[in-house]
Formats: structure tokens, sequence, C-alpha cells
């Protein structure tokens, strides 16, 4: 240091105080860690905020409280909120395993809003090195093959301290990143300004995020109600429209990279990957040439399949029809639980008969 | 870059590391280079400005002081009007201009004439109203003969330039700070420890007191046509809670960096919200604008040796023109014209009070005047913040019309008010009753841990660090 007046022995007098001082700081900051840690506390605080979205905490205590459960994870289903309502892994793993003490585990890791690009972003960083399944399912539909507004919110989830280290890897991001996801302490910023602002009208508003306001199951379902015949009855949907023609192929060009990248994350891993339709009411396939435009849809994803080596499976069997009725639907994409019982029951029916040896043998790991 | 930021953190850890490995001279060299980058850092352009603000005042200075020796005052005079003309037009330009020719157009329009003048579209120069300030004290003060001037180029810069205290202030005095510049400084643990005492509640004041207060006050301010009177009252008071720990913390992390280098920059705020009266509060609120005013502006005006009611003139002046250095609208005439009003009130009232002969009440009387008194001086400083922070008269005029509709509802908007008051007294309190604003220092170690421990919580839950900007900074 610069030249200074003060002498060895205050100086050591000094550095001893700073040392008490920094230990006790790190006492009492640890033992704040430690309270932080105990679930009663943790029930009562707000939901922790170290990824870009609450929903990703809540389905990452879920998956890890059946980890500790279970001990593995056999079947891992990720997408956007069509995979969230439609398909229940309670249903799944009944219907693989035929009752009792299930053959298989599966958990629902889909997030609303997730385009493939976030799909894969979470699969490759989050649940395939959290969950390590032998199975990775991923759900689509129609629409998240394009480009749209909700995909450039993509943009948006790499802002997020741990996201963007996923996105952006390096040692600063990375040891960033790892200290958020270690220590509960950091793992709760931004709670008090958006406790203050709950307050702003003089009444402490409602919890704006869905994952307070939703049930989400132990296994990370999220059923959707009402169904969609009081739904239009209630006049709740507008501008919606049928599915257009797929014309221009080169448009999805991005959401399929992202879901290859996703099949290769899950092929180094040693896991299966499997695409799936996820079917949506055949609202969305009405008109004259409804038949086609499916066919158009399954054909490219078919063949893209195909092309990557990985499995496509179609429950509806190429059928616009095949999902219809307003009871299976909440929306005309997202299914009511008559329609996800449904739905999952069917893709469970094929998974057993394609995977069945496979399956078992996880169940027995 | 901003102080509450992680650049800055890692600027300031380059800077020091430097600075404790050079000697004096050449730490004085780095400085300056190193305050350059900060400021271009905004605006690489506007560093010409600065050094054009640099070497007037810096020939300026030495034209008077020769000017002195020779004995030729007129020489002196047109070396001052030099310097404070050439830094008033600079000022005026880039921060009046529009502001005075669209006021002038709207005036004409109203007599029928439509001139039409040409308006600027240029950002205005970050610190510009601090800097031009502090360069003009330093040939005043030569010119006054209280201070004779640096030759060294590099010393007079970096009093200009110096970052921690460029962009928002203090606004140092230029003699305080040149001669704190021409010696050694010597960092001895007392800085260290003042110094990051001093920046961890600055940090604590930005980050986990002023953003949140700001957050809620501008969901009132943005539409205050949606709130009952309650939470426009809170809004108010959250503004209040903004500006002040958010300039505080600003000047108290400036005060905290330069003491980490040997410097001593003047205190800025001494917990103005218990000001018993309002001439105590412009005592304690932005001390080193308010003391500026007052030395370069209040006292040659006459201050109050020209009977009573050139004194109230000369208090009107300094205030409207203490508002109108704050930015270039009516909102902040206004509120500096409020300020003036308050201060010609309480002056009247005390000469009334010592024509009637009513000196002083009884002990307990006194007690509870002051602490009446200063609740009233915080209330109408709370109100007056209004016309500081509504962006046109049209949010003043909804603002006021919503408060004053005594609407009922809305009343749970207290609880931040209460939460954000608890924190800041939490800091002003033990500061004010040691009257020691390094009071961590002097307490033991268990009860400093548990400060520091909380502020560090703070911190992490308030969460974000480096978003906002000091409300100064567009000063």
């Amino acid at each position: 240091m610069n030249p200074s007046s003060t002498s060895s022995s205050e100086r050591r007098y000094r550095l001893r105080r700073w040392a008490i001082n920094a230990l006790l700081v790190v006492a009492i900051v640890g033992g704040i860690e430690l309270v932080l840690r105990i679930p009663a506390v943790e029930a009562r605080l707000p939901i922790r905020t170290l990824y870009h979205e609450t929903g990703v905490v809540v389905r990452l205590d879920t998956l890890t409280r059946l980890l500790e459960s279970y001990g593995r994870m056999d079947v891992l289903f990720v997408g956007s909120s069509v995979v969230r309502c439609n398909i229940n892994p309670s249903v799944f793993d009944s219907v693989v395993g035929g009752g009792g003490e299930p053959a298989v585990v599966s958990f629902n890791a889909g997030l609303s809003g997730f385009w493939p690009a976030s799909v894969r972003l979470y699969l490759e960083d989050l649940w395939l090195p959290r969950a390590k399944p032998s199975l990775v399912v991923q759900g689509i539909r129609f629409a998240e093959l394009f480009p749209s507004k909700r995909a450039r919110r993509f943009d948006r989830i790499v802002t997020g301290v741990v996201e963007s280290a996923w996105e952006h890897p390096g040692p600063l991001n990375g040891a960033t990143a790892w200290a958020f996801e270690t220590f509960r302490i950091l793992q709760y910023r931004g709670t008090l300004p958006s406790w203050l602002m709950r307050w702003r009208d003089g009444v402490p508003a409602a919890v704006e995020e869905d994952e307070v306001r939703v049930f989400t199951d132990s296994r990370g379902w999220t059923p959707r109600t009402p169904t969609l015949d009081v739904v239009l009855a209630r006049q709740l949907l507008r501008n919606e429209n049928p599915n257009p023609r797929l014309d221009d192929r080169d448009c999805c060009r991005d959401a399929l990279e992202a879901i290859r990248q996703s099949a290769r994350a899950v092929r180094r891993t040693g896991a299966e990957y499997i695409l799936v339709n996820v079917p949506e009411h055949a609202f969305r396939w009405s008109g004259v040439d409804g038949g086609e435009r499916y066919a158009a849809y399954l054909t490219l994803l078919r063949a893209f399949a195909n092309s990557e080596g990985f499995e496509f499976i179609d429950v509806t069997r190429g059928d616009p029809d095949a999902f219809s009725s307003p009871r299976e639907f909440s929306d005309y994409q997202h299914m009511s639980p008559d329609g996800a019982r449904r739905f999952t029951a069917l893709l469970a029916a094929e998974l057993r008969a394609r995977f069945d040896p496979k399956l078992t043998a996880s169940s027995g790991r | 870059m901003l102080f509450n930021t992680p650049q800055y953190f890692f600027f300031f850890c380059f800077t020091l590391l430097a600075y404790y490995a050079l000697p004096h001279r050449k730490q004085n060299l780095l400085l300056l280079a190193l305050s350059y980058v900060f400021y271009g850092s905004w605006d690489w352009r506007f560093l010409s400005l600065l050094w054009l603000s640099t070497v007037i005042d810096y020939v300026a200075g030495l034209k008077i002081h020769r000017a002195r020796e020779l004995q030729r005052p007129r020489a002196m005079r047109a070396a001052l009007l030099l310097s404070v003309g050439g830094q008033l037009i600079i000022l005026g330009f880039f921060k009046y201009y529009n502001f005075f020719a669209d006021s002038l157009m709207a005036m004409l329009d109203r007599f029928g004439m439509h001139p039409s003048l040409p308006l600027l579209h240029v950002v205005l120069p970050v610190g510009i109203s601090f800097y031009t300030f502090q360069t003009m004290s330093y040939t005043i003060d030569i010119y006054r003969g209280a201070f004779t001037p640096t030759r060294n180029f590099v010393d007079f810069a970096l009093s200009v330039a110096f970052f921690p205290h460029l962009v928002a202030g203090p606004i140092q005095r230029a003699r305080s700070l040149i001669v704190q510049i021409e010696r050694p400084r010597i960092v001895t643990c007392d800085y260290w420890e003042r110094g990051l005492t001093l920046f961890a509640i600055g940090l604590i004041r930005k980050v986990a007191i002023a953003d949140p207060a700001g957050a809620l006050a501008d969901a009132y301010f943005a539409n205050p046509a949606a709130y009952t009177s309650v939470p426009l009252a809170c809004g108010l008071f959250l503004y209040g809670f903004q500006i002040y720990n958010d300039f505080a913390g600003y000047s108290e992390m400036a005060r905290g960096s330069a003491n980490l280098m040997g410097f001593d920059l003047m205190r800025n705020f001494r917990h103005p919200y218990f000001a018993r009266n309002i001439s105590d509060f412009w005592q304690r609120w932005h001390i080193s604008l308010s003391t500026w005013l007052r030395d370069y502006l209040y006292i040659p005006l006459g201050g109050n040796r020209r009977g009573p009611v050139r004194t109230r003139v000369n208090l009107m002046i300094t205030m409207l023109l203490g508002g109108l250095w704050h930015g270039a609208s009516w909102n902040f005439v206004i509120w500096g014209g409020l300020h003036g009003t308050y201060l010609v009130g309480y002056h009247s009232w005390r000469e009334w009070r010592a024509r009637h002969g009513i000196t002083g009440d009884s002990r307990e009387a006194s007690a509870l005047g002051a602490v009446a008194s200063a609740i009233g001086v915080y209330v109408l400083v709370t109100f007056t913040w209004l016309f500081f922070r509504s962006h046109d008269m049209a949010t003043t005029s909804a603002y006021l019309t919503g408060l004053f509709s005594f609407q009922p509802g809305g009343e749970g908007a207290i609880v931040p008010v209460l939460v954000l008051a608890l924190m800041t007294m939490c800091i002003d309190v033990p500061q004010a009753l040691s009257d020691n604003e390094h009071m961590l220092v002097e307490w033991r170690p268990a009860v400093r841990a548990a400060f520091v421990a909380a502020g560090l919580l703070l911190l992490l839950l308030s969460g974000n660090v480096g978003n906002e900007p000091f409300i100064y900074f567009q000063f």
C-alpha cells in the first residue's frame, strides 16, 4: 500500500478486527443460508428467482422430490404448455406399468411459452443433467414450428443469470451461475421490490405468477379447466384461426434446428429421443383442405425425424378429427383432464409397444 | 459506468491497484487518465466539452492571478468574465437553450407572433452542471484572493475530472481538492475503514431503498388518475425516500471511493429529513450545492446585509436559480420558488418572534415544538417533491387533483412506505445519534457484523444492482 502512517501493531489490530468482523458476517450469512433450507421456512417464502421464470424452480423442486422418492427417472416429457397440460405422467406410468408400483417413472417438464429453442436450452443444461432420464419425449404442435413473438421470448430467457451462463459459457458466467444454483441466499434476488410492488394499489395484489395460481401435481402435470364448450359459451376465446397450409418450409428452419440439437444432446447422454405430435382440436385443421394441411405438417416432421434417425409418433394416425370433442379440450390446443388422459394413454400404448423392453430394463436399474 | 455496477467494481479495483503502486505525481496522471476513461464511458464526444471547460478556467485562473499581481483590476475582471461567461455559455447552450427558446416562442405566440427558433437535438452532457459550477468556484476564489491558482495543468485538470465526484458531485470547492491533489496522499487504515463503510452504506441506500421506492413512485406518477388519495400521498413519500437515498447514496459512494485513495470530499447530506426548520433543511440537503449558491450567489447579491426586503428577494432569486440548476423545466422553477417562499416565510416568522420578544419556550414545549416542526418540515418538503418529480404540468395537476380528492381506499399502500422508512431510519438514526456517518467503525464487532449482514441480505433481496441510473445524473 501507499505510504501509511499506521504502525505495524495498529495495523495488526485492525486486521484482526476486520477478520473477526468478516467471520461474524460469514457466520450470520451462513446461518441465514441454513435457515432458508428448512422446508417449513421455504414454504412461507416467495418462489426462488434464480431462473428466468419461477416455473422452472417449481418443476426442479418437484423433480428433486420425485428423484428422492424413486431414486430414478425413466421418461422425461419436454415442450411447451401443450406438453405441460396434455401429458399426464401418472396416467402414462400406470398404462405402461399396468398398475401397481410403477414400472416406469415419468416426469413432465413442459413449460408455458417454451418454443423449441427454449426447450433445447433447458433440456441440455438443466433437465438432462438433473433427471438423467433413459427416454426423452418432446411434444410439439404446428404453431411451434414457426418464429413468432413467443419465440422471441428466448432473447429474454437468456438474460437470466443462470440461463445466460448456459447460452454464453465462460468462467465468469459459469461461476456466477454456480453460485446462484448453489446458495439459497442468492436465489431470492429481487423478491423485496416484487413484494413491495404488490402493495401498490393499497391491498396486496394477487401473485401474477402462473406457478402460484395453478395446480401442478407431483409429476409436473398441470390440469387445464374449464372445458372448451364452457369456454366458448363464455366467449373467452377470440381471434382463433385454423392452422394455415405449410407452404414455406424454410420458416421452420430454426425450430427444426433446435429440435435437432435437443435430440443430439439427449443422445449424447445415452438416452433415447422421441418427437411427438401433440394433437390439437379438430378446429385447427378445419376447412376444405384440412386433411391435406395436417398431412403436410406430419409429413414434414416424419421426414425430419427419419433424416435425424429418431422416432416420430403421431397418435392420431393422420386423422385431423381424432381429437374433436369439446369436453377433451380447454381451448384449441390445451386439453382438459379428460383429453390429457386419453392422449397420454394413447401415447403410453405407443411407447409401450415400441420400447417395452427398454422401459422394463430401466425400471430394474 | 455507474457506481452500483460490476463494471465500476472492476474499474475501481484496477484503479486502486495501479494507484497504490505509483508515486504521487504519477498517481495524479493515472487518476486523470482513468477519470477521462470513466467519463468517456458515457459518451466520449463530451470529453471535448470537459477539456474546453478545463482549459478556459485553467487559463482564466492564471490570468486573474497575474493581473492581481500586476494590480490590474480591469484585466482581472476580464479574465473572470471569460471564465464565468464561458462556463455559463456552455451550460446555457447545452442545458437551457431549448427551454428558453421554447418559452420565448410560447410567450410570443400569445402576442400573436409566431417565430420559429431552431431547437437543439443534443443529449445533455453528463455532469455538466456539476463540473461547470466547480470550475467557476475556482476562478471566483482566485478573483477574491482566497486562493492561488495551480500552475500544474494535470493537477487542475484532475480537480475538475476526478471521477468520484465528476458526474454528480459533491460540488467540491476547487481550492480544497487541489490542495489534496498537490500533496502526497497517505492512505491509512482509517481511510480504508471510512471509505468501505461509506461505499457500503451508499450502495445499500441506492439498491435496497432508492430503487424499490422509485419503482413504486414511478407507478403513481405514470398514471395518477388511477389512484386514490392515500396511494398518491404514499407516492410522494416514496419519491422522497427515492431521491434522498439515491443522491445521498451516490454521494456516499463517491466519498467512499475517494477515501480509499486518500482523498476527502465534502459531506453532501446530513440526515435532512430530521431538519427542524426549512432553513435547517437547506443546511442538510445537497450541502455542496446549497453552500455554493450561498457563497457565490446569495452573498454576492447582498445576502441579509441590505435589509429585510432585499434579503427576501435574494433568497427567492437564489432558490429560483437553484431550482433552475436542476433542469430546464418550469417544474424545477416552481419547486425552487416554493422552497424560496418557505424560506422567506420562515425568516419572516423568526423576525416576527424576535420583534415580539418571543425567544424560547419551556424545555418540554421546546422539545415538542421541535418534533412537530420537524414533522411539518418533512411533510412540506415531501409535498414539494411533487413539482420536482412531475415531468409536466399536466401530471402535476392530475396528481394534485387525485391527492386532494380525499377519496377513500388504498390505505394498504402505506406498507411499502413504512418498510422503506424503517430501512432509511436504520441508517439515518444511528448516524444522527452518534453524529458520525462512519458509525459502523465504532460499533462492537457483533453489532457491526449484524448490520453488514443485514445490508448484504437487503442487497441480495433487492437484486436489481446496476439497473437504475442515479437521478442526479440527469442534472
